[in-house]
């Protein structure tokens, strides 16, 4: 059983989440409206699991994922959503995200990614566009290369389709300085020696 | 009938027409008291009595000089000349009173050329002063001249001698100075009634031939059937070149009717869009009338003007341009520079070119309307399509997607068969309205916008996008962009070279994108291939303009969309 916090403003669509958790043997301790009701709910309720729509009109997913991974490192942030497009999954994951899903996803599908989410496990839906790291095919569950963190992996995969790091910070909204740092430690844990390397690996565990 | 009796009738008859023209020009005076033209009346009544009084014959010095003096306006001009013409008439009376001693004196000679200085006068007076009805004046007295000095021609050749021998050569060259009798007075009294232009070109044109053809047959020393026969195959010929030489003289060049027309309609058959119709029709008027301003103006198109300064109500003539009874623009255009108002020829002109822009401003006016008008439909039809796709996607989607998981719940729970039929119905439901959410529209293009959409469909290393932050589009824009750039980086990655730069502005009411490679360019023999065309379709079904740039290097793109429909 699995502690859950569901946060979307739809109201159908989050009662239908709740039934089905509820019925498939797991605890909904909260439920939320937008990203900023959430971020005080999940702080008192603590679940192992939050269920994060992207797109509210109370409170951005995204900015509200970043929130709660970095206030809460414990609680893992399942974003269930509309947008299925590949840059929004790359922007989620490295938001903190550990699983994407589109909001037509089976119900099998949800159960089994909450249940991976409480494990620490990467997740990524099928119908949306999947990033090339995880785009083996029938292959729901990705495995983290090289033991790289779902933040690493995002900026390694830019990296490895060979764009410089202001093309990556422009991508991802970060720093260069921050880019700096992600690929530096991408190169350390990959063993690589320089960027073109660390590519070619990289390229070598996605398959490309 | 005896010699003294013909020449007695025709002194009569020259007499008479003096006193018409006398009265005419004296009633002319009542019409117009506060005039100055008394002075050009009491100038012409002295030359007539010059004519027509025996023995006042020098008086000519006092009526020449008084009319070049005045002739038109009764305006000395310059106001200096009434010295010389002073002194003119002086000497003219003096020379009456004396008996005729003065002209005989060695200084007369001075008087003689004294003349000289008035025809200057009247030369810069038609330069640089004269209105066009003044100078139509003028004109009437140099056609009056002409047909006087060709009759006295015409006398001496066919007599030997002018008003002195056989009773032809005297009657002749009295009748001979009717023409300029009558011209001058025609001057004074309505110089614009009649065209003088083109009886001054009719003459040019005959006495030219005629003089021509009377100097072939003279000049040459041959039997008189050689000369006949020379005469005849010269005269076709030469009478079209004096066509010519009169055209130019009278004309300087201005095409005549039929051929302003026809360069109109050649100028107006050219590929450029519509909207450049009313630029190029005013284009044709100042043109064929050889003025160096105008301006034309319409409810449907801005208004567009040549030259150095805008035409200003009070000197430029407005003539709408009228079809089936509406107008469809106003012309307004200025005299030529030095005329004061547009002549009758022009105005022959100006009714043809109006007869026949009519029905092309008319095409241009409805293809005009129909573009917008499917501007406006293409631009409903997007947000509408916008619409459609954000309730069926932020609304209907999830709210039957909740009802799938709340169906698959109760299966889960009650283990019911029909609860998980009813799962899958309404999964189906969940399927369809994905599916037709996603042929509206692009998804990614309303969920994220265009900057988002373009990074989605082309964006690579070799691509970079300059686009502002927050790009608020119509939803007919954002998707036309989208489809032009999306073709526009596929050339560049076919034909031309990394890096393709796509630049977004928005600027003055329009959506500015630019897409531009560092390949070689377009040869310049290429016209509109495929993707082109479809990028000129996108373009002209929501208002706006693509060509490429063909100055700069590499391939560059430019699109100008509309943000809003007129």
């Amino acid at each position: 059983m699995t502690t859950v916090v569901v946060v979307d403003d739809h109201p159908v669509f989050r009662r239908g989440l709740v039934t089905l958790l509820t019925a498939s043997g797991h605890e909904v301790v909260g439920q939320a409206r937008g990203g900023l009701e959430a971020l005080e709910v999940v702080a008192q309720v603590r679940p192992q699991v939050v269920l994060m729509d992207l797109s509210m009109p109370d409170g951005d997913g995204f900015e509200a994922t970043a929130r709660m991974t970095a206030e809460h490192p414990d609680v893992a942030v399942l974003v269930v959503t509309l947008f299925s497009d590949e840059a929004s999954v790359a922007r989620a994951l490295h938001a903190g995200a550990a699983g994407y899903l589109g909001k037509h996803a089976e119900p099998e599908h949800l159960i089994a990614a909450v249940e991976a989410a409480s494990a620490g496990a990467l997740w990524i839906g099928s119908g949306v566009e999947r990033p090339s790291f995880a785009a083996r095919p029938g292959d729901e569950q990705a495995a983290l290369p090289g033991g790289l963190t779902a933040r690493e992996l995002v900026v390694a995969d830019l990296l490895a389709r060979g764009l410089p790091n202001p093309a990556i910070s422009a991508r991802l909204g970060l720093s260069t300085k921050t880019v700096a740092n992600y690929v530096s430690a991408i190169l350390l844990k990959l063993a690589a020696t320089d960027r073109a390397d660390a590519a070619r690996i990289i390229r070598g565990h996605l398959g490309l | 009938m005896t010699h003294d009796a013909l020449v007695r009738t025709s002194e009569i008859a020259v007499t008479a027409v003096v006193l018409v023209l006398a009265v005419l020009l004296l009633g002319s005076l009542r019409r117009m008291p506060r005039n100055r033209r008394w002075l050009v009346v009491l100038a012409c009544l002295l030359l007539y009595a010059v004519i027509v009084v025996p023995g006042a014959a020098v008086l000519w010095f006092a009526a020449f000089p008084l009319l070049a003096g005045v002739y038109p306006d009764g305006v000395m001009t310059p106001r200096w000349l009434w010295l010389p013409v002073g002194a003119l008439a002086l000497a003219a009376v003096g020379d009456l009173a004396t008996g005729g001693m003065w002209s005989e004196s060695p200084w007369w000679a001075l008087v003689v050329n004294g003349q000289l200085v008035l025809l200057l006068a009247q030369v810069y007076r038609y330069r640089r002063r004269s209105s066009t009805a003044e100078r139509a004046a003028v004109r009437w007295v140099i056609l009056g001249t002409l047909l006087t000095m060709a009759s006295f021609a015409a006398t001496q050749a066919a007599y030997g001698s002018i008003g002195e021998g056989s009773t032809g050569s005297v009657v002749a060259a009295q009748l001979a100075v009717l023409p300029l009798l009558v011209a001058v007075a025609v001057g004074v009294l309505a110089p614009r009634a009649l065209d003088v232009d083109e009886f001054l070109r009719a003459t040019v044109v005959s006495l030219g031939t005629v003089a021509a053809l009377a100097a072939v047959m003279l000049s040459l020393t041959a039997p008189v059937w050689v000369r006949l026969v020379t005469v005849g195959v010269v005269a076709a010929p030469v009478a079209l070149g004096m066509l010519h030489v009169g055209d130019w003289l009278i004309y300087r060049g201005r095409p005549d009717p039929d051929r302003a027309v026809t360069r109109m309609l050649s100028a107006l058959n050219t590929p450029t869009g519509q909207h450049d119709t009313p630029s190029t029709v005013l284009q044709a008027f100042t043109s064929a009338l050889f003025l160096d301003r105008g301006r034309i103006n319409g409810s449907w198109f801005e208004p567009v003007e040549l030259g150095p300064q805008v035409p200003t109500a009070s000197d430029s003539e407005s003539f709408p341009v009228m079809y089936r009874g509406e107008v469809l623009a106003v012309l307004e255009l200025p005299p030529r520079r030095g005329e004061s108002t547009l002549t009758r020829r022009d105005r022959r002109v100006l009714d043809r070119l109006l007869a026949q822009a009519a029905p092309a401003l008319d095409a241009a006016r409805t293809v005009v309307a129909l573009r917008d008008s499917r501007a406006r439909t293409v631009a409903a039809r997007e947000e509408e399509r916008r619409r459609i796709r954000r309730e069926l996607h932020d609304d209907l989607g999830p709210t039957l997607s909740g009802i799938a998981l709340s169906a698959a719940a109760l299966a889960t729970r009650t283990g019911d068969p029909e609860a998980a039929q009813l799962h899958r119905e309404v999964r189906m439901a969940v399927d369809q309205s994905r599916e037709l959410a996603y042929g509206l529209r692009p998804p990614v293009l309303d969920d994220h916008g265009l900057v988002a959409a373009l990074q989605d469909r082309v964006g690579g290393p070799d691509v970079r996008i300059d686009a502002p932050d927050d790009l608020n589009l119509p939803a007919s824009v954002d998707l036309a962009a989208l489809r032009i750039i999306q073709e526009a980086v596929t050339n560049a990655r076919k034909h031309g070279a990394a890096p393709v730069l796509i630049r977004l502005r928005l600027d003055d009411g329009y959506l500015r994108l630019t897409v531009s490679d560092a390949g070689p360019g377009l040869p310049s023999d290429v016209r509109a291939g495929i993707g082109m065309l479809s990028i000129t379709e996108r373009t002209d079904e929501i208002g706006g303009t693509a060509r490429y740039d063909r100055e700069a290097k590499g391939c560059h793109l430019l699109v100008d969309l509309p943000l809003a429909v007129s």
